[in-house]
C-alpha cells in the first residue's frame, strides 16, 4: 500500500469530517431516534467494531485484490458493496476514534496516546484509492459544484437508457409505490440505517435529459440474524431507472438524493425497472411483476417490524454488531469463493464488542459523541498528531 | 379554526384529518388494527421504521423533528403522503383525536377537538 504523509492523512480526515458534519447537521441526523431501535448505541457499537477489526480484515483483503480493483469491481448496476460502504468505513473508524478521544477529555491538537497511526493511514488510503476508481469522475465525494454521483460505465447507461419506456401516469404511480415499499423494507431490514438504497447519476444524454438510477440492494439478505422472513423478495436487487428533464439534483455521501422540485413526476420522461442477475447481466423486470414484488416487500417488512418490536433493550443496541458486519462483508464477496468470511467477521466483531456494549448500555443517555456532533464548532474528527 | 403550529412541508400540499399520536410500539400495533384512511399521525421521531406498517394506510404525517432529508420524510414523499416535519405545536391538552389541517405553507390549524 502506498503511504500517505501525515498532512495528506489529516487533510482527508478533515475533508471527510466536514462533509459528514454538513450532512448530519442538515438532516439533524445526530438527533435521530427510533422507538424500535437504539440508534445512537447501535451505531457507536458498530463503529467500535470497525475501529478494532476492519483494518485487519481489509489488510487481508488487499493481499488478494487492490483497492483500485475493488473500486473497478463496484462499477456495475446494483453493486454491493456500493458507495455507502466506503463512507461507512471512514465514518465508523474515525467516529469510534473520536469517541475514544472524547472519553479521555482531549482537545483538538492534543496527542491521542492510543492512536493507531498505521491503521488510520491504511483506512484512508484504502478509502480514497477505491473511491477514485469507483466513481466515474475520480473524485472522493459528490462535490457541491458538480452535484453528481456517477458510478456506472457509459455503455451500461446507454443500454439502460435504450430500454426505458415512456412514462405513463399509471406506470409511474405503480413504480413509485413499489419504490416506497422497497425503501421501507430496506429501512427496517437495516434497523433504520440507510443501507440498501443508492441513488446515482445524473448521467447526461446530451439532449438536456439525464438518467438517474435508484437502486435497492440487499433484498435477499441471509447474513443478518433477523433477515429471514416467510415472505421473501423475488429479486436480490432492483434498480428503478428514470430519464428526467429540468431537475437539479443533489447527491449525498451516504447514497441519498434530493431534488429542487416538489414533485419529480412531471419531469420524468421515461422509466424502467431492472435487476442485475447472476452472471452480472442487466435484465429488465416486467411491469407485470411489480404487484407481486411490492406485495412480498410489504409482507416481509411487516414481519421484520413485528420481530423488531419484540427485541430486548439490549438487542436494540447489540444488533449494531451485525449491522456493521453486514457493511464489511460485501467487500469479501468480491473474492473468489471458499472462506466463510461472514462467520469470521461476525465472530471478531462480537468479540470486539464484549464489554463495550455493556458499558454503553450502563451509561445514562447516548454516547457523548452524539451530543458532540450536534453541538461542536470543532472538526468532527480531530487530526492525527505526531509522527507517521 | 385556530392556528396551533408551524412546520416545513416536505411532501404534498397539506391535508386534513384526525390526529393520532404515536409515541411507542403499542400505539403502532393498536393503530394497525384500525381504519386509518382519515388519519394523520403525529410523531416526535423522524424515523421511518417506527411507523412503517402505517404508511400505506394513513392520510398524512406531522412530525416535530427533522426535515426533508429525514427518513420519515423520504418515505412519506414516496408514498405520496402529505408530510410536515420540524413542527412546533402550541396546544394545551391532549392532541390525540383532534381534527387538524395543515397547508402548503406549513401552517397547522386545529379544527375541532
Amino acid at each position: 500500500m502506498s503511504r500517505l504523509s501525515l498532512n495528506e492523512l489529516n487533510c482527508c480526515i478533515r475533508q471527510f469530517g466536514e462533509r459528514q458534519k454538513a450532512f448530519m447537521r442538515g438532516e439533524n441526523r445526530a438527533l435521530l431516534r427510533s422507538m424500535l431501535f437504539d440508534v445512537p448505541r447501535r451505531s457507536s457499537i458498530g463503529w467500535y467494531c470497525y475501529y478494532e477489526k476492519a483494518p485487519e480484515f481489509l489488510r487481508e483483503l488487499v493481499r488478494q485484490v487492490s483497492p483500485e480493483e475493488i473500486g473497478r469491481g463496484m462499477r456495475q448496476l446494483c453493486s454491493r458493496p456500493y458507495y455507502l460502504q466506503l463512507s461507512i468505513l471512514m465514518c465508523s473508524y474515525f467516529g469510534a476514534r473520536q469517541q475514544l478521544m472524547l472519553d479521555q477529555d482531549l482537545r483538538p491538537g492534543q496527542p491521542f496516546t492510543e492512536e493507531k497511526i498505521e491503521d488510520a493511514l491504511f483506512v484512508v488510503d484504502f478509502w480514497q484509492r477505491a473511491c477514485r476508481t469507483y466513481r466515474s469522475d475520480g473524485l472522493l465525494f459528490p462535490e457541491p459544484d458538480k452535484q453528481a454521483q456517477p458510478v456506472l460505465p457509459r455503455e451500461d447507461i446507454e443500454f439502460l437508457n435504450s430500454q426505458l419506456t415512456p412514462k405513463t401516469v399509471a406506470t409511474h404511480q405503480r413504480l413509485r409505490r413499489l419504490a416506497a415499499t422497497l425503501e421501507l423494507y430496506v429501512f427496517i431490514l437495516h434497523g433504520e440505517q440507510r443501507d440498501g438504497l443508492f441513488a446515482h447519476g445524473p448521467y447526461a444524454n446530451g439532449d438536456g435529459s439525464q438518467v438517474v438510477v435508484f437502486e435497492f440492494n440487499d433484498l435477499q439478505n441471509e447474513f443478518l440474524p433477523w433477515a429471514c422472513t416467510e415472505a421473501r423478495n423475488p429479486y436480490p436487487n432492483l434498480a428503478l431507472v428514470r430519464r428526467i428533464r429540468g431537475v437539479q439534483m443533489h447527491f449525498d455521501m451516504f447514497g441519498g438524493i434530493h431534488w429542487n422540485v416538489p414533485d419529480l413526476a412531471p419531469h420524468v420522461e421515461a422509466e424502467g425497472l431492472f435487476t442485475r442477475s447472476t452472471g452480472d447481466r442487466i435484465a429488465g423486470v416486467s411491469m407485470d411483476e411489480v404487484a407481486q414484488i411490492e406485495s412480498c416487500a410489504a409482507a416481509a417488512q411487516n414481519e421484520l417490524f413485528l420481530k423488531a418490536a419484540e427485541w430486548s433493550p439490549r438487542y436494540k443496541a447489540e444488533y449494531g454488531i451485525h449491522l456493521f458486519a453486514n457493511h464489511l462483508l460485501p467487500f469479501f464477496d468480491l473474492l473468489p469463493g471458499g472462506q466463510d468470511w461472514g462467520q469470521r467477521i461476525s465472530a471478531e466483531f462480537s468479540q470486539a464488542a464484549e464489554g463495550v456494549l455493556d458499558r454503553l448500555l450502563a451509561q445514562e443517555g447516548p454516547p457523548s459523541i452524539w451530543n458532540f456532533m450536534v453541538t461542536t464548532d470543532d472538526d468532527y474528527f480531530w487530526p492525527v498528531v505526531g509522527g507517521a | 379554526m385556530v392556528k396551533i403550529g408551524q412546520g416545513n412541508v416536505t411532501s404534498g400540499t397539506g391535508c386534513r384529518g384526525a390526529l393520532r399520536v404515536v409515541e411507542n410500539v403499542p400505539d403502532v400495533l393498536a393503530l394497525m388494527k384500525e381504519d386509518l384512511s382519515g388519519v394523520v399521525i403525529f410523531t416526535r421521531e423522524a424515523s421511518a421504521t417506527a411507523v412503517a406498517p402505517l404508511f400505506p394506510k394513513i392520510r398524512g404525517i406531522v412530525c416535530t423533528l427533522g426535515g426533508a432529508t429525514s427518513h420519515l420524510a423520504i418515505v412519506a414523499r414516496e408514498f405520496d403522503l402529505a408530510c410536515i416535519m420540524g413542527s412546533q405545536i402550541d396546544l394545551d391538552g391532549e392532541l390525540d383525536g383532534c381534527v387538524i389541517q395543515f397547508n402548503a405553507d406549513g401552517e397547522i390549524f386545529l379544527e375541532d377537538r
